[in-house]
């Protein structure tokens, strides 16, 4: 009796059911082939004051069709922590909802917030815990955040929940070709001296070259990207679209005048 | 002191065990309330003499456990725990819940905060009195340290939580529900122990020695805890 006790009481505690996968029979679920494939190109890299994240807005459907120009890939999920997903829209969705559940709950329950390491260690477990028992989750994350020691983080969790710790990292069809510009800045990332506006151009180069390279990944040219920032100052926060557009501009024009 | 008016199994203690019940209510009926309160009185009384105390100091704190049982201190980096039981079944029940806790823990090592053991303990204690199953409840009792939390959770799963920074007293105890003996102990320990006061190797020895001594306690335990918040 005071075994099941104990088990009830152990598992509602240790958040036992959202680590419990959703029991979709194999059989049911559609195969990779079957779903839609989104395309797409995000990056994550520590600079001077934190850590910058940048993302393109395109969703595809297919590998033909255009979704939206407008979607957001980037999330705050808790004050000092962001999210970025690639990869199928439902399955990015449902890790994000869970990500979200599971930091409210765990401050409420604890009234402490959820640190990063934290935050990446559950989703990864979660991952692999349906991968596992289902199919995989389509979806790569990044997670960069700042603990209340005022360190930087920046993770990537692969589609079979392997966490990796990065000082940059990009994720995506376009990843290859983002990370491609980012790794010629290497230096400056490991050593943290990029300033806010050099972070900003970087990214949005990375993000450009994705764009005209990567059939999946949105082109600049036709989106603005959506760029976020978390600062020990403050926190999880979102780019002001004006200032994004600005550079957007700057840096097309620069890459376009190349051609000529 | 004689064992008559200390020992919990003397039978003139028993007589009295379940006379005042507590919160008005005639003990005399019958049911689930009646089986529920013998059971919260009857962990309380089986916790007479055994007892965890805790002594605020400058950059901790002292953790005195004594009693017919060993204690047992359970350590992390966020918190220590001192806790104590009438058997040592009981104590390795509870210190068995502590690690299940700890070793499952699905987030990362900062993340388990005092509060989570807290909050999975008091449920677990407040499950295990309230289950008509179960004949006796768990009579453990214990105090949690943090930087941020000092924390009493008692037999019952109530639980209280203060501020280290702003607790009135420097004197805490749990477990020991014999108020005469209480008064003894803390008077006795008030008075070997000074809390600005660097504590020494000479001086542990000498507060187990008398505690040992005096209380005719088999076991007595120190450890200090200090945190740097």
């Amino acid at each position: 009796m005071r075994y099941k006790l104990f088990k009830e009481i152990a598992d509602s505690a240790l958040f036992g059911s959202f680590m419990k996968a959703d029991p979709i029979p194999r059989q049911g679920r559609p195969t990779r082939e079957d779903r839609m494939n989104t395309g797409t190109t995000i990056l994550a890299f520590q600079y001077k004051d934190g850590i910058l994240l940048g993302a393109d807005r395109k969703t595809s459907f297919g590998y033909i069709r255009t979704k939206s120009l407008g979607a957001i890939k980037i999330h705050r999920v808790s004050p000092l922590t962001c999210v970025a997903f690639a990869g199928v829209v439902s399955d990015a969705q449902c890790l994000l909802d869970l990500l979200i559940r599971v930091n409210k709950s765990f401050y409420s329950r604890y009234g402490q917030m959820l640190t990063v390491g934290g935050q990446v260690n559950f989703l990864s477990k979660h991952i692999r815990c349906y991968c596992a028992e289902n199919e995989q989750f389509t979806a790569e994350v990044i997670i960069a955040g700042c603990t209340l020691a005022g360190e930087f983080e920046i993770y990537e969790i692969g589609l079979d929940g392997a966490k990796y710790k990065f000082d940059y990292v990009t994720l995506g069809s376009g990843g290859d070709d983002a990370e491609s510009v980012l790794h010629e800045s290497r230096k400056l990332i490991r050593d943290k001296t990029l300033t806010f506006e050099q972070a900003l151009n970087l990214a949005t180069r990375a993000l450009y070259k994705s764009g005209v390279k990567d059939n999946c990944s949105g082109d600049l040219r036709m989106a603005c990207p959506s760029i976020a920032t978390i600062t020990v100052d403050n926190g999880a926060q979102f780019i002001d679209n004006e200032v994004i557009r600005k550079e957007r501009d700057a840096v097309v024009r620069e890459e376009e005048s190349k051609d000529v | 002191m004689s064992k008559k008016t200390v020992g919990i199994r003397s039978k003139s203690n028993k007589a009295k065990r379940f006379k005042s019940p507590g919160m008005g209510l005639d003990i005399a009926g019958t049911g689930a309330l009646e089986e529920f309160l013998k059971k919260k009185l009857d962990a309380k009384m089986r916790l007479k003499d055994n007892f965890v105390v805790f002594i605020r100091t400058k950059t901790g704190g002292i953790f005195i456990c004594g009693g017919d049982v060993e204690s047992e201190f359970v350590a992390h980096q966020n918190f220590l725990i001192a806790l104590t039981g009438y058997s040592s079944g009981e104590v390795h029940e509870a210190k068995s819940v502590i690690h299940a806790i700890t070793e499952d823990w699905p987030f990362s090592e900062d993340d388990l905060h005092p509060t989570v053991v807290l909050s999975s303990m008091s449920a677990y204690l407040k499950a295990v009195m309230e289950d008509q199953g179960t004949s006796q409840g768990l009579a453990v009792e214990m105090i949690l340290i943090g930087p941020s939390d000092f924390i009493r959770i008692y037999t019952t799963g109530d639980y209280q939580i203060d501020n280290p920074d702003e607790l009135d007293e420097d004197y805490f105890i749990v477990g020991c529900y014999d108020d005469k003996r209480k008064k003894k102990l803390l008077d006795e320990l008030f008075n070997l122990i000074d809390p600005t006061k660097e504590m020494t190797d000479e001086k542990m020895t000498e507060v187990i020695t008398s505690l040992k001594n005096k209380f005719k306690l088999p076991y007595v335990g120190l450890r200090i805890a200090e945190f740097s918040s």
